[in-house]
């Protein structure tokens, strides 16, 4: 990461691979992938920042998927399964779906519900990056005191 | 250490030569088969059957094989920083791939005396067996090569140091790829014994055809999701952050996704037997466990989309991958679909199991794969893309050319038209003639590509354009 002339970092934190930054003129944001160097995931004047906010993430997708393998796995099997299966293993068989979506639930929301912090900068464009990098954005100097926990959204006049 | 110390250019530029090259002659094999069975009686049918027979061969080991191969021989050093344990051993097992593969061309030309086995898991059939046979146990060894290869890299790595997402694929991938092949190749090659030392003429069985069976789809349909997928999985999660220039969504998803798509996907291959007398519990499960193996591989491909939307815009290598990642939604719901009994009665063995095996190997992994070259080429060579315009030609006619065979594939098969026939009922030669049509506009989509990747490869690299993708 390279300064400006004049500028200062006013405060960094790092956490497993990700770098963030708030200077006295950007907001930096840094990870490397998992390996190789550091790359920019986020270099933007502070005033470009519009707003930011915590939040949780809904896999809403993965949920579409599961609904549509399962209706797909089903179907067949409602309409003709009666011809293989018969007496409780049928309906064993047909309830399994509930168990997968159970399933799905779980890893849902323990891997794929990560609490974030939602950027939206002043073009519309929106970027999140994982909340444990939120103390950059708290205490002395970041202009962001105050903000605490989860829905928490700054507009740009409150910068 | 930095990436070009530790990465072996030259080899991985070589295998993804050889791999284009071995993808072409299998596409144009395939072309020629299905134009052999639009048009009946244009080539005898020992000849027709060697084609059918070889085109999967040559493209499981000729291209995607030798594919992933490279790429994890390239990725791995990438993620871990460290060279892989043997350069040697990775010569090896391309020369072995290489060599292999060639025998496999070689069986489909007259007089070579290649397989027709048409139904390669039906041991009476798989005879003779020279070059077919002989080829692909050379491909096993290169495999086992490439495999351990990948295992003692993952093992030097420190313990406590931390390990890429990826690696482990590629290392579960490896081993279980060598595991799985030997299993799939035991019957093979008992067979092939038997074949050999029997009267010309003789069938003779090595083993129970039922067992034999349960072996060789074991292996073979877990070599593929294995070997095949997971190693394209991790190299997605390698790639699709350096094209987007984001990190994984959820890192710790991509592993646990990983270890839970191996735990249902062991017993999932009882769905190749379900019109076979095996028991009912393994009917039962084969249907479960396919269902189980479709959900668990679309939590990497939730896990992958996340980490490409919202990303820098996507440039054409981008552009294969989600194609790659939309084919597996097509695929997944077609398979699943498949894996029920009620769906067996009328689908098994007809054209619409051709039309999803493309589905899985073409509009899937083959995207993926393509979209790995297209990312990977200019970035060894230092050179942009060869022509952005035949690259836009390859993606729309790939995808277009092959959804409609898919679809065509599956209209016939549902319809009752029976898979790797030359006669059957003139009501479906409409079908089969339109399949050829997109075959045809498939193979020449790809020779497009394939023009397009080679004249990347080969074009010398200027200072300025070599400093120009570096910073890229």
């Amino acid at each position: 990461m390279e300064l400006y002339e004049g500028e200062k970092i006013i405060k960094e934190v790092n956490i497993e691979g990700w770098d963030a930054y708030i200077t006295s003129q950007r907001l930096i944001v840094e990870h490397d992938y998992g390996f190789g160097k550091k790359r920019n995931i986020l270099d933007n004047s502070l005033t470009d920042i519009a707003s930011f906010k915590v939040k949780r993430e809904f896999p809403w997708y993965l949920y579409g998927i599961g609904i549509l393998f399962s209706t797909l796995f089903l179907t067949p099997m409602i309409i003709k399964g009666k011809e293989f299966l018969e007496g409780p293993v049928y309906w064993m068989y047909l309830s399994t779906p509930l168990i997968f979506m159970v399933g799905i639930a779980v890893v849902g929301y323990v891997f794929f519900m990560p609490k974030v912090i939602s950027i939206e900068l002043s073009g519309g464009k929106r970027l999140a990056i994982p909340h444990e990098l939120l103390p950059v954005f708290e205490g002395e100097g970041s202009r962001s005191q105050g903000l605490k926990g989860s829905n928490t959204s700054l507009p740009r006049s409150a910068w | 250490m930095t990436e070009t110390k530790v990465t072996n250019d030259e080899l991985t530029m070589r295998c993804f030569l050889t791999a284009i090259m071995f993808f072409i002659i299998g596409t144009f094999l395939g072309f020629l088969g299905r134009w052999a069975v639009s048009n009946p009686g244009m080539m005898e049918n020992i000849t027709f059957y060697r084609i059918v027979t070889h085109h999967p061969y040559i493209l499981v080991t000729g291209w995607t094989t030798m594919l992933f191969m490279a790429l994890t021989n390239y990725l791995t050093p990438l993620v871990t920083r460290r060279p892989m344990f043997s350069e040697t051993a990775a010569e090896v097992a391309y020369w072995l791939t290489t060599i292999g593969t060639f025998l496999l061309v070689l069986g489909v030309i007259p007089g070579f005396n290649g397989s027709y086995a048409r139904y390669s898991a039906l041991p009476p059939l798989y005879h003779p067996f020279f070059p077919t046979m002989l080829g692909l146990c050379i491909c096993l060894v290169a495999v086992f090569v490439y495999g351990t290869n990948v295992l003692k890299t993952f093992m030097s790595i420190p313990e406590g140091e931390h390990k890429h997402t990826a690696t482990w694929y590629f290392t579960m991938g490896a081993i279980l790829g060598i595991l799985f092949l030997t299993m799939a190749g035991v019957p093979f090659l008992l067979q092939s014994l038997v074949g050999l030392l029997s009267a010309e003429g003789d069938i003779a069985y090595s083993l129970d055809p039922l067992i034999s069976k349960h072996l060789i789809w074991w292996g073979l349909h877990s070599y593929v999701n294995q070997m095949i997928n997971v190693t394209n999985l991790g190299m997605m999660y390698v790639i699709i952050p350096l094209l987007v220039g984001k990190a994984i969504y959820s890192e710790k998803g991509a592993t646990w996704g990983l270890f839970l798509y191996l735990i249902v996907n062991n017993l999932a291959y009882f769905h190749h037997l379900l019109m076979d007398p095996i028991l009912s519990w393994q009917k039962v499960l084969g249907q479960l466990f396919t269902w189980g193996l479709g959900l668990t591989t679309a939590l990497s491909i939730y896990n992958l989309m996340k980490t490409a939307i919202g990303g820098e815009k996507w440039g054409l290598a981008m552009k294969f991958i989600i194609a790659g990642l939309i084919g597996f939604i097509v695929e997944g719901s077609i398979g699943i679909f498949h894996s029920t009994l009620v769906v067996q009665l009328f689908a098994h063995n007809t054209q619409a199991i051709l039309g999803y095996v493309h589905a899985v190997l073409f509009s899937y992994i083959t995207m993926c794969g393509i979209g790995a070259l297209y990312a990977l080429i200019p970035r060894i060579k230092g050179v942009p893309i060869y022509s952005k315009a035949l690259g836009e030609i390859h993606f729309w006619g790939s995808n277009f050319m092959v959804a409609g065979m898919v679809i065509v594939l599956m209209v016939a098969g549902y319809s009752g038209m029976p898979r790797n026939v030359q006669e059957y009922d003139p009501v479906f030669s409409p079908h089969m003639q339109l399949a050829t049509a997109f075959s045809f506009g498939l193979f020449v989509s790809q020779l497009i590509g394939a023009y397009n990747l080679f004249m990347t490869a080969l074009a010398p690299a200027t200072a300025a354009e070599k400093a120009k993708v570096a910073a890229a």
